[in-house]
């Protein structure tokens, strides 16, 4: 595709005519070439978002989100700063990380990319991470979310701007551990996709639980596979066990379909659901329609009306005034791997420099949208991890993001500090793998 | 009471009857619902287990081996790769990248977590780690070890397994098989590290929801549930068909689940049933409480009448049911016989007093007219004023018993009727010119009023006298600057004349009195006006109500057939009745 001059029209125009091919031919896997062409450009990030399938909405968003970020470096460069200018290559590697891997060689082999970024699923996050390390490329992951990425798996390429299972996972502890006291709850069940994120966010939540002292009983782990056509043996498995709170990483599609299956059922007469990773993205609110079932606790990584603060708000707009409509947590994640980029290569002040790179993206601060007033969100030096604060909350009726009914409210705030994982947790964790899967003959030869 | 002891001593009484038919009626709908009811819940049974559950078994069966087929089909065509010696033995070569990428493909198959190679020892010697891959061996080696699974052996390929989800890691089976030897001597197997869930989650068409519940035993005795965990078997297990050796699905059905809410259903049913038949009896004792009674009255009331008690009137009540319908008739019935017997002892005794009346008046008057010559000679004889006197006095006496004597004759001999069409107008002129002298005298003023040009079917000379006799009566009855007046009206079929005086009435208790003979509330009254006036009304086929109020007034309305041109009078079944009176007293 030819890059064209103006960046911002420029991309706008391949954003319509990426659309328009997705709208006319939903299952045709397309590449996106945005910001500066490839003679101007500083460095050349190389995406992987699925653009197909049940998870598409988060590619899509994720396009709009990296050009947003592109915006706001355009402007900064007609306000008289010098931010980088920045080539984006996006692609779909359809959830599968043999297609990841070879896209991610042929960014590097062919496009020069200096960076890896996105990647929805931590499935395929893990095979590019591992190519990351490989080539030594800087990965700046958005949006996967299994903790082993940055903790047992972590290496000095792979940083991760968008809030982990971790976080998220401890945030919901603190909810359920509140939730005990008002109403006692005892019995727990936890259904997550068959993948490295549905099993790192429950030995999470048992960690974060355990480490506040929560007593519970665990009743039933679940394991649907990812894009579960059906999930009718998992709803019927869960209310045979009978608890009182089931946690879910079930995402995108996927825990759509679940709550419409369940909603077909008694399940949400009887049972508390809650989704602190993901259950609060924009599509969930609007597939809720106007059913807020009792019992719903979600969070995500981004909200659309949290924090109520002038940057968060101006993100929201961007958003809508380019698409017409409102984004998912993605196109946050997206824009804020763009930004982190754009800030280390400028502390940095050299694309080029591996080391100077990392040792920039090490502890680097960005005002972000999501975060709350008087915090900034930051990139931990050891685990690579953004620290982010993070809310929690249930579903209430609002109309101020039409077509949504819905919007999550009732918020509980916690602190990003207080969501960090502990250097002596770290420690345990990669301790224990020490000799592990790491110390397995390498997967590929 | 005799009734109310006649009606408890039924033995069956007809409410007893209707109430044992109805519970009759229930039971036997009751026991044709139970008999329906566990035909169908043993065809329900019948049709799960049998033939419908079969066919979905073997199409289950057919899935599951299809799975295990293709993901074969897969391995073979792994193990038998060309490239693959050289992915083990020269991990640099072209080959190996081609063979890498491969693996890459294969490896991320939904159902998979990976691609295993293991040594001659089983030790794991590399993996190729899916999309879906998560804890051990991609994790950490810890707790990864399979000699101590299960083996297989079926089509070439080795099933090692299953291992059981556990500790937050899904459950798996390995499928390998040896590469193909090539002539490096390695020894090296491949293996599908195939996502247990995957096999176990076709299971669920076969099932009855929460009736049969398909499950999956392996080779180590375990069984399995459709999400692929250890299910715990409670009911009786049906074996069905074999997909490899030693992993074969059995049906663990749970009939209790539908029997239990159809038990439960059909003691409900009972229950309900007999709650019905409680509430029926209850309400049929009541309704036999309050029936019998209401009958009591009835029969009290018969009893009553028969006793001679004619003024015995049955309590008719608000309500519009049978009781009450038989209350009203056996009312009309008392007022109708009380009636009756009243018309036939007043026919008797008119005609006993017409006979004696007679009689006497026979034997009276002829003396009385003699003594009326002799007292008028003798009167115009004397010359002694005293004597004079006491002879007119004398006369106006005999006159007074001439009177009675012609009234007695006029009661013991009514005339017959001659009726003809008679106009209202010359009633009341004549009537008018006796009575208006009669009132003036008297100070009463005298009015007639009404349709004037209204015509009666009657004998005039007959209901002149009757309206000179209740005129005469009204104007005696009033005081001075009294009111008498005669007012006509058309009412339907009838015309009513009214006489109506503001007098000093009649006192309630003697209102059924005045008609009768000899009664009267006059110093020098015969007692015989009204009772020839009604006997000249009934005569003309009329009728005679007596209103009156004590110090208020009388008001005494005659009805008698309007004219109508042309065509015969209908008679009342009253007329006929009375009419039949009328003859007899004949």
């Amino acid at each position: 595709m030819e890059m064209l001059t103006r960046p911002v029209s420029g991309c706008i125009t391949i954003i319509i005519a990426a659309f328009t091919l997705l709208v006319a031919n939903g299952a045709q896997a397309e590449r996106f070439e945005l910001g500066a062409s490839a003679d101007e450009a500083d460095a050349v990030i190389g995406c992987l978002y699925p653009m197909t399938g049940r998870s598409a909405t988060y590619g899509r968003d994720s396009i709009v989100g990296i050009q947003i970020a592109l915006d706001d470096l355009v402007a900064e460069t007609k306000a008289g700063l010098t931010p980088p200018k920045l080539r984006v290559i996006a692609d779909d590697p359809r959830s599968k990380a043999s297609y990841a891997v070879r896209l991610a060689q042929d960014f590097v082999a062919k496009d020069n990319a200096r960076f890896f970024c996105g990647i929805v699923s931590s499935g395929v996050a893990h095979a590019v991470s591992d190519l990351a390390r490989q080539e030594k490329i800087i990965m700046v992951g958005t949006d996967h979310a299994s903790s082993r990425l940055s903790i047992e798996a972590g290496h000095d390429y792979y940083f991760r701007v968008t809030n982990d299972s971790w976080t998220s996972m401890a945030a919901g502890a603190r909810y359920l551990r509140d939730l005990q006291k008002e109403t006692g709850w005892k019995r727990l069940a936890f259904v997550g996709p068959d993948y490295d994120y549905g099993h790192v966010s429950w030995t999470d939540l048992q960690l974060a639980l355990d480490g506040l002292g929560v007593e519970y009983e665990t009743v039933s782990a679940l394991w649907p596979k990812l894009y579960e056509p059906d999930y009718s043996i998992y709803i019927n498995a869960l209310q045979s066990a009978k608890p009182d709170v089931v946690v879910t990483a079930l995402w995108g599609g996927d825990f759509i379909a679940f709550i419409k299956q369940a909603s077909t059922t008694r399940f949400f007469e009887t049972t508390r659901l809650a989704n602190f990773d993901t259950g609060a993205n924009y599509d969930v609110m609007m597939a809720l329609g106007d059913q807020p079932y009792p019992g719903l606790i979600l969070s995500a990584r981004h909200h659309n009306n949290w924090p109520e603060t002038g940057r968060n708000k101006r993100f929201v707009a961007q958003f809508h005034d380019l698409t017409g409509r409102y984004p998912t947590y993605a196109a946050e994640g997206a824009y804020t791997g763009v930004i982190a980029i754009a800030r280390a290569i400028e502390k940095a002040g050299d694309a080029d420099d591996d080391r100077a790179l990392i040792k920039a993206l090490e502890g680097l601060q960005l005002a972000l949208p999501e975060d709350p007033p008087g915090f900034a969100s930051y990139i931990d030096p050891d685990t690579h991890q953004i620290v982010q604060a993070q809310a929690v909350g249930t579903v209430v009726h609002n109309e101020d993001f039409p077509p949504s009914k819905l919007m999550v409210g009732n918020w509980a705030i916690y602190d990003a500090e207080d969501l960090k994982p502990s250097k002596e947790m770290v420690k345990r964790r990669r301790d224990a793998v020490a000799g592990g899967s790491e110390a397995v003959p390498p997967p590929t030869p | 009471m005799s009734g109310f002891h006649w009606s408890r001593n039924q033995r069956l009484s007809l409410v007893g009857r209707y109430t044992l038919l109805s519970v009759g009626v229930v039971v036997c709908a009751l026991v044709a619902l139970s008999f329906f009811y566990q035909r169908f819940s043993n065809e329900l049974i019948d049709r799960l287990t049998g033939e419908r559950l079969s066919a979905q078994v073997a199409a289950t069966s057919n899935k599951l081996s299809a799975f295990l087929d293709a993901r074969i089909y897969q391995l073979v065509t792994l193990s038998n790769h060309p490239a693959l010696p050289a992915f083990i033995e020269a991990p640099n070569s072209p080959q190996a990248e081609e063979a890498l990428t491969l693996l890459r493909v294969e490896a991320d198959s939904p159902d998979l977590y990976g691609v295993l190679f293991f040594d001659w020892n089983d030790n794991l010697d590399r993996l190729v780690a899916g999309q879906a891959a998560s804890g051990p061996p991609y994790w950490s080696k810890t707790g990864w070890d399979i000699r101590g699974l299960p083996r297989v052996e079926h089509e070439g390929i080795e099933f090692i397994g299953p291992q059981l989800p556990e500790n937050g890691n899904s459950g798996w089976l390995l499928m390998r098989q040896h590469i193909r030897d090539t002539g490096f001597g390695q020894n090296t197997s491949v293996a599908l590290h195939v996502r247990l869930s995957s096999l176990t989650e076709l299971l669920v068409s076969a099932g009855v929801a929460g009736v049969i519940e398909p499950l999956l035993r392996t080779p180590g005795g375990i069984v399995l549930d459709p999400t692929g965990r250890p299910a715990e078997v409670t009911g009786e297990l049906i074996e069905g068909p074999s997909i490899l050796p030693g992993w074969n699905i059995v049906m663990s059905v749970h009939p209790g689940t539908i029997l239990q809410p159809i038990d439960q259903t059909r003691f409900w049913l009972y229950v309900t049933a007999t709650l019905i038949i409680v509430v029926i009896l209850a309400i049929f004792f009541a309704l036999s409480r309050s029936l019998r009674r209401r009958v009591d009255t009835l029969v009290q009331g018969a009893h009553s009448i028969a006793s001679g008690d004619l003024y015995y009137r049955l309590p008719e009540g608000r309500r519009r049911d049978e009781i009450s319908t038989v209350a009203k008739a056996f009312n009309t019935m008392a007022w109708q016989l009380k009636d009756l017997i009243d018309r036939t002892v007043r026919a008797e005794k008119l005609a006993v007093l017409g006979q004696f009346a007679t009689g006497v008046a026979h034997e009276v008057r002829n003396p009385l007219a003699t003594m009326k010559t002799t007292v008028q000679a003798l009167t115009r004889k004397e010359q002694d004023v005293e004597r004079k006197v006491l002879l007119d006095d004398m006369g106006h006496q005999i006159d007074r018993l001439s009177r009675v004597v012609n009234d007695l004759l006029a009661y013991g001999r009514p005339g017959e009727a001659a009726p003809q069409n008679t106009e209202i107008r010359d009633l009341f002129r004549q009537s008018a010119r006796v009575l208006e002298p009669i009132a003036k005298d008297a100070n009463v003023r005298f009015y007639t009023s009404g349709d004037s040009g209204l015509k009666l079917y009657i004998d005039p000379d007959q209901v002149l006298q009757v309206l000179l006799n209740l005129g005469i009566n009204a104007i005696q009855a009033c005081k001075a600057g009294g009111t008498v007046g005669l007012r006509a009206e058309q009412n339907e079929a009838w015309v009513e004349i009214r006489v109506t005086d503001d007098g000093a009435g009649i006192p309630k208790q003697h209102l059924l009195d005045v008609v009768q003979p000899f009664f009267t509330m006059k110093s020098k009254g015969t007692g015989l006006g009204l009772t020839i006036s009604q006997q000249l009304v009934e005569a003309n086929h009329g009728k005679i109500h007596i209103e009156s109020a004590p110090q208020e007034g009388t008001t005494i309305t005659l009805k008698f057939p309007a004219t109508k041109a042309g065509t015969a009078q209908e008679e009342d079944p009253e007329d006929v009745q009375e009419d039949q009176i009328t003859d007899r007293r004949r």
